[in-house]
């Protein structure tokens, strides 16, 4: 049933518009930014920048680093976090709006089933919001490597860090789209599940980090258990296997362990989809 | 058709202080045609709700194939195929790839069984066309070629003909008739009198949430039905008829006629002749399920 219930959900996502929308605004988005990095840098435009600058500007736009930084556009507390957002809310309170609900549940599928399946559906396009950014920008950064380098020097990539960034960073999305899950399921409304979502992702999470951190040590340390500090802190720590300009490892504040911050973003995730369950089964599905 | 497929206990349903379903119990057997007939707002839809785990009872409980069904438990719901208010699917996508994905819950429903209920349903013709442009008759007819994919036991449908033209109001009731006869159950709720008296062959009226008559369509007809007697002396036939035990309610003199309620003309007559009186005239008016319904619903408010 489970499996069943799976298919469905996947085709009735992917067959539509919406994912393959958010997912060409990303590969724009990150066309654009690369594009633009590289005219400033070939154009000598950042003359007056300083030569820290432009060495920062020049990894953004050349293999290895150039793999890194096309993942982090996919983030949580960037347009990958905004996009996981308005997927997940839109697919779930469409089922209110549309009232297909009724459809699939009067046919005798399990309330928490039907949501898991739901979920589970949501990975694959969680997965491309990283990997497209990957694709497109590291398909573009080589050109521009090959155009200000001569070479690309694949062997200097560190891969298998660069696979599992990518992965961490689909992983931290999580929490978002299951954030987003349950307050759609609470609303019933697409507007409100994703404003709320998107404010939430964007706003309070990140005011509440900066806030924390202007008041106690405590506190800032706290706010690192909030989904964007957990993710932070987990992509600090796979950062500290990527290569950097000069072949040395780059290491990042890590203020929680790995095995923390995938457990916590493992907790949000879970505790989130637990009470969509919950509300779930409680409601009474009218006509 | 002794076999229950459907039963609800002392079900309720309460929306705050409003009570939409209040305590029905009712059996519905196996191959018949079940009509749940009542006016806007009587229930109806509540009821099947409930039947079909979408909302919670307040009390009471339903069961299909002898099994409880309730939002948590929805294991029986395989087995039946349902048509809830205005029926909805992926708009984007065709009455075909809709089908297909309603066909994926069941194994072996393949390619030939969703042409088979897109003909049966009237929609072959538009079947590759997307949902959002069809009209409301289409998607009524959508909706039940989705309810009868799998060969479900029981179908409970909901006020199944709203959008259709008489042509294909006939064209659903013909169907459903057919289905009736290969054995589906067909439970069907609506507020349209002559549709419930063409198709069905029991019927439960429900008013304000409560159910304020239950029984073969004939008998409820039989109920209401009046007997005109026209006899030399009507205060004669009417004493007569008290002394058999007719209600004096039910007896009601009208000129050179007596009116007589509630029997059918022969148990009249039979009654009159053991009284040495024989009726002129004898005529049973023809009292439908629509002045039936009236009453009914007028007595209960």
């Amino acid at each position: 049933m489970f499996i069943r219930t799976l298919s469905i959900e996947r085709t009735k996502l992917m067959r539509r518009p919406l994912p393959w929308i958010l997912l060409a605004v990303l590969a724009a988005t990150t066309v654009l930014m690369t594009a633009i990095n590289y005219l400033v840098l070939n154009n000598n435009l950042a003359g007056n920048m300083g030569p820290e600058v432009m060495a920062e500007m020049e990894q953004q736009v050349t293999w290895p680093d150039s793999l890194f930084s096309a993942i982090g556009i996919a983030g949580g507390a960037a347009l990958g976090g905004f996009l996981t957002v308005i997927l997940s809310g839109t697919t779930m309170a469409q089922e209110y709006t549309w009232r297909t609900l009724q459809q699939w549940l009067g046919r005798g599928v399990p309330r928490p089933l039907f949501l898991a399946a739901k979920f589970v559906a949501l990975l694959l396009p969680i997965l491309l919001m990283v990997f497209v950014p990957l694709l497109v920008g590291g398909g573009l950064t080589a050109l521009f490597t090959l155009s200000l380098e001569g070479s690309l020097g694949a062997g200097d990539v560190a891969w298998g860090s660069l696979l599992l960034r990518a992965l961490a960073t689909a992983y931290s999305l999580l929490p978002y789209a299951a954030l987003t899950f349950l307050l759609a399921v609470a609303t019933r409304s697409t507007v409100a599940a994703v404003g709320t979502g998107i404010a939430f992702a964007l706003i309070v999470e990140g005011l509440l980090l900066q806030i924390a951190a202007m008041f106690s040590q405590a506190l800032a340390r706290l706010s690192l258990y909030l989904p964007a500090g957990l993710a932070q802190n987990l992509l600090q720590s796979q950062r500290l296997m990527q290569v950097s300009v000069d072949g040395q490892p780059v290491a990042g504040p890590e203020l929680l362990s790995t095995g923390v911050a995938v457990t916590g973003i493992a907790v949000y995730t879970v505790l989130f989809l637990t009470l969509a369950v919950v509300l779930f089964r409680r409601q009474d599905l009218n006509d | 058709m002794n076999e229950i497929v459907l039963q609800t206990f002392a079900l309720s349903k309460n929306y705050g202080s409003v009570r939409a379903v209040a305590g029905i119990d009712l059996p519905v057997y196996r191959g018949e045609v079940f009509g749940f007939l009542g006016p806007n707002g009587a229930g109806k839809t509540t009821t099947i709700g409930m039947a079909l785990g979408l909302i919670h009872p307040t009390s009471g409980q339903v069961e299909l194939f002898g099994e409880r069904v309730s939002p948590a438990r929805v294991a029986p719901l395989r087995r039946v195929g349902a048509l809830v208010g205005a029926p909805s699917f992926v708009p984007r996508f065709s009455a075909r790839r809709n089908l297909q994905l309603v066909a994926r819950l069941y194994p072996g429903v393949g390619a030939v069984r969703i042409d088979e209920v897109l003909d049966l349903a009237g929609i072959a013709h538009a079947a590759d066309r997307p949902v959002k442009g069809y009209s409301t008759g289409m998607k009524q007819r959508l909706g039940l070629a989705a309810a009868l994919i799998h060969h479900p036991e029981l179908i409970l449908l909901d006020e199944p003909t709203n959008g259709l033209d008489p042509a294909g109001m006939r064209e659903v009731r013909d169907l459903l008739r057919g289905l009736a006869a290969d054995g589906t159950t067909v439970f069907l709720s609506s507020h349209l009198l002559h549709e419930v008296e063409q198709t069905c062959d029991r019927v439960a009226v429900l008013n304000r949430g409560q159910i304020v008559a239950q029984g073969r369509v004939s008998e409820l007809l039989g109920r209401q039905q009046v007997v005109r007697v026209r006899v030399a002396s009507p205060a004669a036939a009417r004493d007569a008829l008290l002394q058999s035990g007719v209600a004096a309610a039910d007896l009601r003199s009208n000129g050179s006629y007596l009116e007589v309620a509630g029997l059918p003309g022969e148990t009249i007559v039979e009654r009159l002749a053991a009284h040495q009186i024989y009726p002129a005239e004898v005529v049973a008016q023809g009292h439908d399920l629509e002045a039936t319904f009236l009453e009914l619903t007028k007595e209960s408010a």
